[in-house]
């Protein structure tokens, strides 16, 4: 830890080694998303650097790395609990069980949403960008644009329709790609 | 509480529990939510619900190194790089010591406010400058930036650039940071980092965000184009058009951030002139029928790995000398 507060990369790169995938599996457990859990760990390390000159030698460094990654991991557990994306999540998952379809994980969702999300028009795509994934408001959609608010309304409900379609078909894409192989 | 928390662990919940876990969540104090975690998990972290592999793992690193401004150490430094980054600095160094004595002799803040200070690279360098506010920027390949002092202050920080460049822009709500670059093409920032990439010649601008937010701004498009983390923006700044890809995998997003030259079925002709751009040396490839197309990643600033994979993917031997590398495909 001195060394890395003299300023040497080559314990940085120890540390993370020694540490990375312990707090990845850590953050994860908060997040149910990998792409946030690698986002999480990439911040703990940066400011690991950034501040390495005021770390505090009273304490061990596990458990400095361990007491930044907790908040992160409650911070992320609201952030995810209350984001739209989440819900919908939630409710295509419901969807699909009652339909006796298997479970899909949130992070195949996720891959699957931004990929559905590319058949949307430009103007479709960054109202839904913007309302589910930023959580910004109808209004404050409508101001940023530049459009009415019930324009924002239509485009939205025009494309969380598409998405909706297009996340329908992907069961069925998966049975095909499984028979291929 | 607890069993709400094991039925989302297993991405269980209906949507009527969500909105109860939700409302018990967003009362709760932060310690109880950490029990609440904990207790779950039970303080162990070797059981994990999702693995990483070993190749994330170091791409991540590598995301972390280049934010961090850490450049990694080769095993074999090649000589020319070296000669290269001697070159560059010495090149910084002068600019900064003519701006000194420039800044002394007229003896006047007013003159060292507004004169502008140019940072450039040439063809095959590359070179990180840190910028009064605290932005790095990794010029490569043929590409110079631009400010005078007077444009960084309290409301808004100013530069141009042309070229490609990595830029880590310190955050500021105050004082948006804008980027302008060929065709008035205009890129508005908060605090983030991304590439971009633009060439006048052929009014075609490349955009990659990793994260943060950025705004585009050009006289060809009627609305200001969003950009979110993780989208790549193709824009052509001489008829407005433009497409948006989301960049799903992280070594993609990592050979983005260095300016990698990413092709995917792109006429080979097409390639090595990227290629001679970059490295400053003719690219001599003759393909055995007219339209031969390359796919893959080739980096921006290693000319041996360039040639090794060439080699590689084609089965065939690269020649190589002062000005030019010829491969007979």
């Amino acid at each position: 830890m001195s060394e890395l507060r003299n300023g040497s990369y080559k314990a940085f790169d120890a540390i993370y080694h020694l540490y990375a995938k312990r707090l990845y599996h850590y953050v994860y457990q908060g997040t149910r998303s990998s792409r946030d859990a690698e986002e999480i760990v990439q911040d703990v390390f940066v400011n690991l650097w950034k501040y390495r000159t005021s770390l505090d030698d009273s304490k061990s460094l596990s458990s400095l790395l361990f007491t930044v990654a907790k908040r992160y991991r409650i911070n992320a557990l609201k952030a995810i609990v209350n984001s739209p994306v989440y819900e919908d999540y939630v409710t295509h998952q419901h969807e699909l069980l009652h339909h006796d379809s298997s479970p899909i994980e949130y992070n195949q969702f996720i891959d699957q949403v931004r990929r559905a999300m590319s058949t949307l028009s430009d103007a479709q795509r960054r109202v839904v960008q913007m309302s589910r994934f930023e959580q910004l408001s109808h209004n404050e959609i409508a101001t940023i644009l530049n459009i009415n608010v019930r324009t924002v309304a239509n485009l939205l409900s025009a494309g969380l329709k598409r998405l909706k379609i297009e996340l329908d078909k992907y069961p069925e894409t998966l049975i095909i790609i499984l028979l291929m192989v | 509480m607890e069993s709400l928390f094991k039925k989302f662990k297993a991405d269980r919940l209906s949507p009527e529990e969500l909105a109860r876990f939700r409302d018990e969540l967003n009362r709760m104090s932060d310690d109880d939510i950490q029990e609440l975690i904990n207790r779950a998990y039970g303080n162990a972290t070797d059981t994990p619900d999702d693995t990483i592999t070993e190749e994330r793992l170091t791409a991540m690193k590598r995301i972390i190194d280049i934010r961090n401004g850490h450049k990694p150490t080769h095993v074999r430094i090649p000589r020319y790089l070296l000669r290269i980054s001697a070159a560059a600095a010495i090149l910084i160094v002068a600019a900064g010591i003519y701006f000194y004595i420039q800044s002394a002799r007229f003896g006047e803040y007013r003159q060292a406010l507004v004169r502008e200070n140019v940072i450039s690279v040439q063809r095959g360098e590359r070179a990180t400058a840190i910028l009064p506010d605290g932005t790095t920027v990794t010029l490569s390949g043929n590409s110079s930036i631009s400010y005078s002092l007077s444009c960084f202050n309290s409301h808004s920080r100013r530069v141009s650039l042309s070229g490609n460049a990595l830029f880590n822009v310190t955050r500021d709500d105050n004082a948006p940071f804008f980027i302008s670059a060929a065709d008035d093409l205009e890129v508005k920032v908060l605090g983030t980092l991304f590439f971009l990439s633009t060439h006048s010649i052929r009014h075609s601008s490349q955009l990659y965000l990793e994260r943060g937010a950025v705004q585009i701004y050009s006289p060809k498009l009627k609305h200001n184009i969003d950009l979110a983390p993780h989208q790549l923006i193709t824009f052509n700044t001489s008829d407005g058009s433009y497409t948006i890809t989301d960049v799903a995998n992280i070594t993609e997003s990592e050979a983005r951030l260095r300016g990698d030259i990413i092709a995917s079925s792109e006429p080979i002709s097409e390639v090595a002139s990227r290629l001679s751009m970059l490295y400053d040396r003719r690219f001599d490839i003759r393909p055995r029928v007219a339209d031969d197309y390359f796919t893959g990643y080739l980096p921006g600033d290693n000319l041996e790995d360039v040639i090794n994979i060439l080699g590689h993917s084609y089965k065939v031997t690269v020649h190589e000398n002062s000005d030019t590398i010829s491969i007979d495909l």
